[in-house]
Formats: C-alpha cells, sequence, structure tokens
C-alpha cells in the first residue's frame, strides 16, 4: 500500500512538472514569435535587457527616435513599470506590405519589477536614445559563520 | 537532416576581389555594414548561399524575391568588390560548415583578402560617442599591417562565434583573413559601430566609404532592425559570442 501511495504521488509530482516544463516551452515560443509591433495602437515594443548588480536591478531601454526625457512617461502600476515614450515623428514601415501604411507614434513597454524592489527609489536616466532604469532592491543577507 | 550548403553564383567574379563578409552578431554590425556597402557601391546581386539548415526564409524587395544570404558584386575603380550580406542569424550548430564553405569559396575565386565586418559588445556603449575599432586576424602579420594603416590590433580577450571559426578556417587553409570589430552594444542594432567599422576597412582597402547618410539614418535603422536583432540574439545562443566578456585562464 505504501509503495502504492508513493507511486501515485510520483507520478503526480511527474505530471505537474511535465505540465510546468510544457507552459514555460509555450510561454517562451510566444514571446519569440510575438512581434514587436501593437499595430491596433501604433505602439512599438522597444528592445531592453535586464542586468542585476548587487542591491540593484539595472534596466537599459532602447528608446531610437525619441528625442526629449519630456517624452518619456515611467509609472509603477500594481508591481508593474509601465513605460510610455513619444516617438519624435511617426515611424512608417515601408519595406514591409503587411504593414504600409501603418504609423506607429510611440513606445509602450510593461516589465513585472523584481522581488523586494523599492518602487520609491527607482530613478532614470536618458542619453543619446538609451533609458536606464536603476531599481534597488531589498536584499535578505544571512551571515554564516566560516569555522 | 544532410548538411548541404551551396554556394551559388550567377556570373564570374574577377580575381584578386577584396571579399567582404557581413553576418548578424553583436548589434547587427556587420550586415548594416554590408547593406550600407551595397547600396552606397551600386553593387550587383550575383548570387546566393543556402542550405536546408537555414531557416526558411524568402526575402520579397520591391517585388523581387531574393534568398536571405546573398551575394553581391562590382568594381569601385580597379578593386573588385565581393560582398557577401545575411539577413537571417545562422544556428551555431551549423557554424562551422559554412565558415569552411566561405574559406573554401574565397581561396576557389583567388580573392586577395577575406574581411569580416563587425563588434565587439562593450558593457559601456551607452558613454562611447566614437567606437574605437579592433583588427583581429590569426596572422601576426596581418595585424602588424594593419597596425601601420592606422587599425588598433585587438591585444587581449576572444573573439567568439563565427567571425572565430573563419578566422581559424582562413588561417589555416592560407587565405589572408581579418575581422574588423568595433566597439558596439550586445543586443541593440548600432550603426554608429556600423559606421566606425566601414571607416576602418576604408583604411585597409583604401577605397574612400561614405558613412554619412547611415549616420544621419541611425535612430531609423535602429527602430527598423528591432525585430532582427531579437531574433539574432535568440539564434546567437550557444555560437561562442558569450565568451567576449570573459578573462581567459591564460591570464589567471
Amino acid at each position: 500500500m505504501a509503495v502504492e501511495e508513493w507511486f501515485i504521488r510520483y507520478l503526480r509530482e511527474f505530471e505537474r512538472e511535465f505540465r510546468r516544463i510544457r507552459e514555460e516551452l509555450a510561454r517562451m515560443e510566444e514571446e519569440l514569435m510575438r512581434p514587436l509591433y501593437d499595430v491596433e495602437h501604433g505602439a512599438l515594443e522597444p528592445l531592453y535587457e535586464v542586468e542585476r548588480r548587487g542591491d540593484e536591478v539595472i534596466i537599459r531601454v532602447d528608446l531610437a527616435g525619441v528625442k526629449s526625457k519630456d517624452d518619456i512617461s515611467l509609472s509603477v502600476v500594481d508591481g508593474k513599470l509601465v513605460l510610455d515614450a513619444k516617438l519624435e515623428k511617426p515611424f512608417m514601415v515601408s519595406d514591409i506590405t503587411l504593414l504600409r501604411g501603418k504609423s506607429f507614434t510611440e513606445y509602450h513597454l510593461e516589465i513585472e519589477l523584481p522581488p523586494g524592489a523599492k518602487e520609491d527609489e527607482i530613478k532614470a536616466s536618458f542619453r543619446g536614445g538609451m533609458l536606464e532604469i536603476r531599481i534597488p532592491v531589498n536584499i535578505k543577507r544571512v551571515k554564516v559563520k566560516v569555522e | 537532416m544532410e548538411e548541404k550548403w551551396e554556394f551559388y553564383l550567377e556570373k564570374e567574379v574577377p580575381e584578386n576581389a577584396y571579399f567582404l563578409v557581413g553576418l548578424p552578431d553583436v548589434g547587427l554590425v556587420g550586415p548594416i555594414s554590408t547593406s550600407h556597402l551595397v547600396k552606397t557601391y551600386q553593387l550587383e546581386e550575383l548570387g546566393y548561399i543556402d542550405s536546408p539548415l537555414l531557416p526558411s526564409v524568402i526575402l520579397f524587395h520591391k517585388g523581387k524575391p531574393h534568398f536571405p544570404i546573398r551575394i553581391y558584386g562590382g568594381y569601385r575603380g580597379d578593386d573588385y568588390i565581393l560582398v557577401l550580406h545575411a539577413d537571417v542569424a545562422v544556428p551555431p550548430a551549423y557554424i562551422h560548415k559554412l565558415a569552411e564553405l566561405i574559406v573554401e569559396k574565397g581561396l576557389e575565386l583567388k580573392v586577395k583578402e577575406l574581411v569580416l565586418l563587425g563588434g565587439i559588445a562593450v558593457p559601456n556603449r551607452m558613454k562611447i560617442e566614437k567606437p574605437k575599432t579592433y583588427v583581429a586576424s590569426i596572422s601576426p602579420e596581418v595585424m602588424e599591417e594593419a597596425e601601420k594603416k592606422g587599425v588598433e590590433p585587438l591585444s587581449d580577450g576572444f573573439v567568439g562565434g563565427i567571425y572565430a571559426q573563419i578566422l581559424k578556417e582562413g588561417y589555416k587553409k592560407g587565405l589572408k583573413t581579418y575581422a574588423l570589430l568595433s566597439e558596439c552594444f550586445f543586443n541593440y542594432p548600432d550603426p554608429g559601430a556600423a559606421a566606425a567599422t566601414l571607416k576602418a576597412l576604408e583604411k585597409m582597402i583604401n577605397q574612400e566609404i561614405d558613412v554619412s547618410k547611415l549616420l544621419e539614418q541611425e535612430e531609423e535603422i535602429r527602430i527598423k532592425l528591432r525585430e532582427f536583432m531579437k531574433r539574432t540574439m535568440e539564434a546567437m545562443r550557444g555560437s561562442g559570442k558569450e565568451y567576449e566578456f570573459t578573462v581567459p585562464a591564460l591570464y589567471a
């Protein structure tokens, strides 16, 4: 009986893990296939990178075509960083038939904040079309005695 | 799947050509450079490279279909310029075969030099106004020659990805091969770095290259190539490029 219970538990765990991996792969595939154009809202998704450095998470966003920091709106909404930035002039894609005639006027990006983010201490700077966002994070530290 | 590669040329290419290569990599410096050269020098499309191992795509431009990896050529004064331009990233598993093919074809066509146009990612690119360009080659003579022409040799660190493989193949098979690599962003299209690479090429092959249009259209190119950059970053995983930020054990 004990062996049977163990086996059923093992199968359930295996099934759960299998489902988790399948969902993660589907999410990655969706992310990869998703275009960086939102035709309906005339918005572009910018390229960005995330770097963890000590007590800080740094996000760098390429906002090519945005001229001034005054054209950028950055806020925290329900644990998400929400970025909107206006392009200096509308961007038209003439090289792709399916997008011909469509006009894009802004960037839009939403990123989940890292766990422990100090929302009130987030800083951002803009230079040469690149936005750098610095997010300080609380880190739990426990001193381990070395014997 | 069979590793079959085809290098097709519609027309004959004269001997002693400069063979310039622009493959997708960090900052897309290679394809941005070769695309600019093809337009500026008004080079003619001569052929393509194809393989069942490449992504199954055809590119349409002004109603005309094109292979994603294409060969262009044309005279510039007395020199013949042969250009390999790619609009798709090469998966890491196949870079060895492609590197072999490029070098073998270079030898068969009796090209003068095989020049790899690209970038080398630096973490502080945001703060660099004018990116530096380095020459990398396995041959010390080529490095010396480049230094005399005013291009700084890459003295320390790794060169990774397909260009490292082409440098090795070129050296082993006795073809003069070098890479011109400019400081660039890792995962953002970098026309500024491409302009720097082309200015270094100008010194190496003694042919004027006007990069003003490239710099004027910098922001537009950055916006346009976001998707291509994203696909390239995905394809580049495991290509060896990640080593470029690594301190070699040699220095430990």
